[in-house]
């Protein structure tokens, strides 16, 4: 069944925001996301209409007066940045016991990520991932872009383990050259090269962000009875009783999260802990004001 | 261990409940499909062991409570390794004698039986769990073997212990042993025990040494047993009452010293102690006791009956009755008629060689004798029929006819008293001739007191003083300190006596000259005293000292024969001695406590003391002749007491070091001592389980809440 990542409401509400490149990816307020080129590209690529919130300046009045509706001008920028959009689709990614799954909650990130790149002209791409690369849509600047975008991730098949450095290395390949690289997993593989290969981009002029998205119950473990945990990528099963390992519990994931932030950090990338609990919308503005 | 309350020992299933629950209400795990499993793996390899142990910990606890709750309830004790009586639970075959002292102080009450009973309990409880040939020895007033030989009938030794009543003696248990090993002797092979059933004190108390055994016979085992267990058993007891004349008060007052022991560890404050006379309280009073200490508790009384009248002192009870009171009788001062005859008369009272003997044996100052006193002159003493008296004075009595002198020695020699004092009027060779066979000594001629310089400077000097005393006279007895008293006396002159190395008298008084001033004689029935000085104030202050009174009276009394009422009790089981003086009673008809009479006769030697044997219970003995005779209607009785040194029921201290067959003893009582019940302990553990189960629970919420 086809997963509902587009949320219109949010997606109005994101309308007349940037999204701040040098903030998601650095996590500082470094200023707002300054293109060269911005919205005043050579090459026309369409109209949209306008929403409050555009600026009155790029109302193409010439337009305004064929069809007395208020349109924007978009154009193709080939020199903007391009942004690789990242998503883990493998089995771990479908828990949600509280009504949104990790995969929804990241896939309605990324839409949102990717609405508000091709709103400002920046040319978004996705790419799906599991154990293998799933699906990959180039990054484009083209405002129905995002439709495609938005289509994939809503109908992206879900499940099977993870394997996120071979995505990252995946994209390192196709992303020629300098682009945003924003990668949205639970990060739960336990690949001790993550950071490594995150690095690596980064070295390579690449920025990268990652969204490392959990459900609250992987944060709190609210388990009180013996328990079969089942492992959702390998149906491995593992009989505990919650009451007596919590505190431990608490501690290991802790140290891996802590662990995890402190090493993409040093290898300079922005590193955002997500739960599913906390609304999209407050998510997305605490992203956009680069808070961690 | 055992157990006062086996049976509840079936609650001990009730540990097996939390185990059970678990088991019932075991929950199947939900399943749950969950992506960080990698975490949780971790995590149980770090703490499922620590919280499997809690868990397991805790239904332990929860199971251990259960069991300590019924391990509390059935009451366990632990036998000291050295319980005398641990080697007869469960034996099989042998032969045990029991002993059960039933002696009196096996009467006193612990907690809620009576020793005695408590042996009944342990005799009874051992026969439970041997199985072999038993007899019973039972040392009471009597030492009795109820069902004789041992047998494997218990029912018979279950129904002698039944009757079983603690006695009046206490001297019986050596004799029980005694015969228990009779029996045990003639048993066939195989372990021989005698089993004694006492006080702790009891068990300390020498026993005879078990027999010889046979070669290859194992030795017969003697076991002493502490039916208290060791417990305190505190006793307090009169154990002896003194009766004396107290002339100081008037007229027929006594004094009652009664002498109370504490054998317990704490103090005694204010006892309640009282004096009955024929069962009225008559003085009440409060002692103080420190830990087994004695206090002696005095009573004045006075006795106006001129019958004997029973009388008691009593302590307030406690758990052993028989030694809180002490009876006797108090008898009736003897009349003494007492015949003064005055050789040196005179108009004026105070010059008058009787006027100070007249005041003191006057009745309303003489105590314990009421003395009828006649005075006559020298000159009609002739006439006088001496039988009517008991005792004669002769005061300065110059001359006396030869056949007054044969009369007086006749009078003596039957049984009277005499008694001769000196003074101008004395003719030392004509008393000597007269009376030389009941004199002391022979007199000699007065002499003037100190030397011949000091006679003529005059003065005080030529007084002597009385300075050497036989204090165990029973003249002086009373005298606390003579020298105090009868010392301050001066003596202007005396009568010299003749030394005489065979001389048949006692010197009861002397001067600092070293001349005798008192002396006495027996002469056969009778007895004499000599005073060399006078019995006015010729020649010396004597007669106005304060202690004249009471010498005079224990002249009186001693020459008559009247001693200190005696109330040295007579224990139980021993003979009283009957005073029978009247030569005309051929018969006594004695009656005991419980009104039984029992007939004595006049013993067939004619020197022999009556005496009473049986004195089988304590209280009140009357005495009356059989038949009654004319003037004769009661003899002294006496009163019979339990024996007073076996009031102190506790045994040796443990801790004390001894050697040889105490330490056998000690260590017996030790064991016994060592019994301990251990529910006090059960409950103090289930209180810090309670707290551990508390503990475990409250770090496994605090942890949740954390979480």
């Amino acid at each position: 069944m086809a997963r509902r990542i587009i949320d219109q409401a949010l997606l109005t509400r994101l309308a007349g925001l940037n999204l701040p490149v040098g903030q998601v990816v650095e996590g500082v307020l470094t200023g707002m996301h300054k293109s060269p080129h911005h919205g005043a590209s050579v090459e026309f690529a369409q109209h949209r209409e306008y929403v409050p919130g555009d600026e009155i300046r790029h109302i193409d009045w010439k337009a305004y007066g064929r069809s007395d509706r208020y349109s924007i001008k978009q154009f193709e920028d080939e020199t903007n940045l391009r942004a690789y959009l990242l998503v883990d689709t493998s089995g771990s990614m479908d828990y949600g016991r509280r009504g949104v799954t990790k995969l929804e909650y990241a896939s309605q990130l990324a839409a949102a990520m990717a609405w508000l790149l091709l709103r400002q002209g920046d040319a978004a791409g996705l790419m799906t991932f599991g154990e293998r690369l799933g699906h990959f849509l180039p990054p484009r600047t083209r405002g129905d872009h995002f439709w495609r975008i938005a289509s994939l991730l809503e109908s992206e098949p879900v499940g099977g383990p993870t394997n996120v450095v071979a995505a990252l290395q995946h994209a390192a390949e196709v992303a020629g050259r300098r682009s945003l690289i924003l990668l949205f997993s639970d990060c739960l593989d336990f690949d001790p090269r993550l950071a490594a290969v995150a690095r690596q981009l980064r070295r390579r002029r690449h920025r990268v962000a990652v969204f490392q998205v959990l459900d609250p119950d992987e944060l709190e473990f609210p388990f009180d009875e013996l328990t079969l945990f089942e492992d959702m990528e390998t149906d491995e099963k593992l009989l505990a009783d919650p009451r007596g390992m919590r505190e431990q519990y608490l501690l290991e994931i802790k140290a891996f999260c802590d662990g995890l932030r402190r090493d993409l950090l040093e290898g300079d990338v922005a590193y955002h802990r997500l739960s599913t609990a906390e609304p999209l919308e407050r998510a997305v503005l605490r992203i956009l004001q680069g808070a961690a | 261990m055992s157990f006062l309350a086996p049976a509840l020992l079936i609650g001990l299933l009730a540990a097996a409940i939390p185990p059970i629950i678990h088991l019932i209400f075991r929950r199947k795990p939900k399943v749950v499909r969950f992506p960080a499993l990698e975490f949780i793996r971790r995590s149980q390899k770090k703490t499922m062991r620590r919280f499997r142990m809690k868990q397991i910990l805790l239904m332990l606890v929860r199971s251990l409570l259960m069991a300590l709750v019924a391990f509390a309830v059935a009451r366990p004790f632990l036998r000291g390794a050295a319980e005398p009586t641990a080697a007869l639970e469960g034996a099989q075959g042998g032969t045990v004698v029991f002993v059960v002292d039933a002696s009196w102080p096996m009467a006193y009450r612990l907690a809620d039986a009576t020793l005695l009973e408590r042996a009944r309990d342990k005799v009874e409880n051992l026969l439970d769990q041997f199985s072999g040939q038993a007899a019973l020895v039972i040392a009471g007033d009597r030492v009795e073997a109820p069902v004789g030989e041992p047998t494997s009938d218990y029912a018979a030794l279950r129904k002698a212990l039944a009757d079983l009543t603690p006695g009046n003696r206490a001297d019986r248990l050596a004799d029980g042993v005694a015969r228990a090993f009779d029996l045990v002797d003639e048993a066939p092979p195989g372990p021989r025990r005698v089993v004694v059933l006492t006080t702790a004190a009891g068990a300390a108390r020498p026993l005879p040494e078990p027999p010889t055994a046979a070669a290859g016979q194992p030795p017969v085992e003697l076991i002493r047993v502490d039916v208290a267990d060791g417990q305190p058993v505190p006793n307090r007891a009169i154990v002896d009452v003194k009766l004396s004349p107290a002339p100081q008060l008037g007229a027929g007052q006594w004094r009652v010293d009664a002498r109370v022991a504490s054998y317990a560890d704490e103090p005694i404050q204010r006892l309640p102690v009282h004096l009955e006379v024929d069962g009225r309280v008559q003085v009440r009073g409060f002692l103080d006791l420190g830990p087994g200490q004695e206090a002696t508790k005095t009573f004045y009384t006075r006795l106006d009956a001129k019958d004997a009248t029973p009388a008691a002192v009593v302590l307030e009870a406690d758990a052993l009755e028989a030694d809180d009171v002490r009876r006797f009788w108090l008898q009736p001062a003897p009349r003494i008629r007492l015949l003064a005859i005055n050789g040196d008369p005179r108009p004026t009272p105070q010059l008058d060689e009787l006027f100070f003997l007249e005041r003191a044996l006057a009745p309303e100052t003489a105590a314990g004798a009421r003395v009828v006193l006649t005075m006559r002159g020298a000159d009609v003493f002739e006439g006088e029929e001496l039988s009517d008296y008991d005792v004669v004075v002769l005061a300065n009595v110059g001359e006396l006819s030869p056949e007054r002198g044969r009369a007086l020695d006749a009078f003596v020699r039957a049984g009277g008293g005499l008694l001769v004092s000196m003074g101008d009027r004395v003719k030392p060779s004509e008393l000597n001739a007269v009376l030389g066979s009941l004199l002391p000594r022979t007199l000699r001629d007065v002499r003037a007191a100190g030397d011949a310089a000091a006679l003529d400077e005059g003065g005080d000097r030529q007084n002597a003083r009385l300075s050497v005393f036989d204090r165990s006279h029973p003249i002086l007895r009373p005298f606390s300190d003579p020298a105090g008293s009868l010392g301050r006396a001066r003596v202007g002159r005396y009568m010299l006596l003749d030394p005489a190395a065979d001389a048949a008298g006692a010197v009861v008084m002397a001067t600092d000259d070293g001349a005798p001033f008192l002396l006495t004689r027996t002469v056969e029935r009778g007895r004499v005293a000599l005073l060399t000085g006078t019995l006015d104030r010729d020649w010396g202050d004597l007669p106005i000292r304060p202690a004249f009174l009471p010498l005079l009276q224990q002249i009186v009394r001693y020459l008559t024969r009247v001693a200190d009422m005696d109330t040295t009790p007579v224990i139980v089981g021993q003979a009283a001695p009957i005073p029978v003086e009247d030569p005309r009673v051929r018969r006594v008809s004695v009656q005991g406590p419980d009104g039984t009479r029992h007939l004595v006769e006049r013993p067939t030697d004619p020197e022999a003391a009556w005496v009473f044997e049986a004195t089988e219970q304590p209280g009140y003995y009357a005495v009356s002749p059989e038949p009654p005779l004319p003037g004769l209607v009661a003899l002294p009785g006496f009163a019979v007491a339990v024996d007073p040194t076996v009031s102190d029921l506790r045994g040796p201290r443990v801790e004390a070091p001894d050697t040889g067959e105490g330490d056998t003893v000690r260590a017996a009582l030790a064991g016994a001592a060592k019994r301990t019940e251990l529910w006090h302990a059960a409950l103090l553990v289930l209180f810090v389980l309670l707290l551990a189960e508390g503990a475990l629970l409250f770090r496994r919420k605090r942890t949740q809440a954390a979480a």
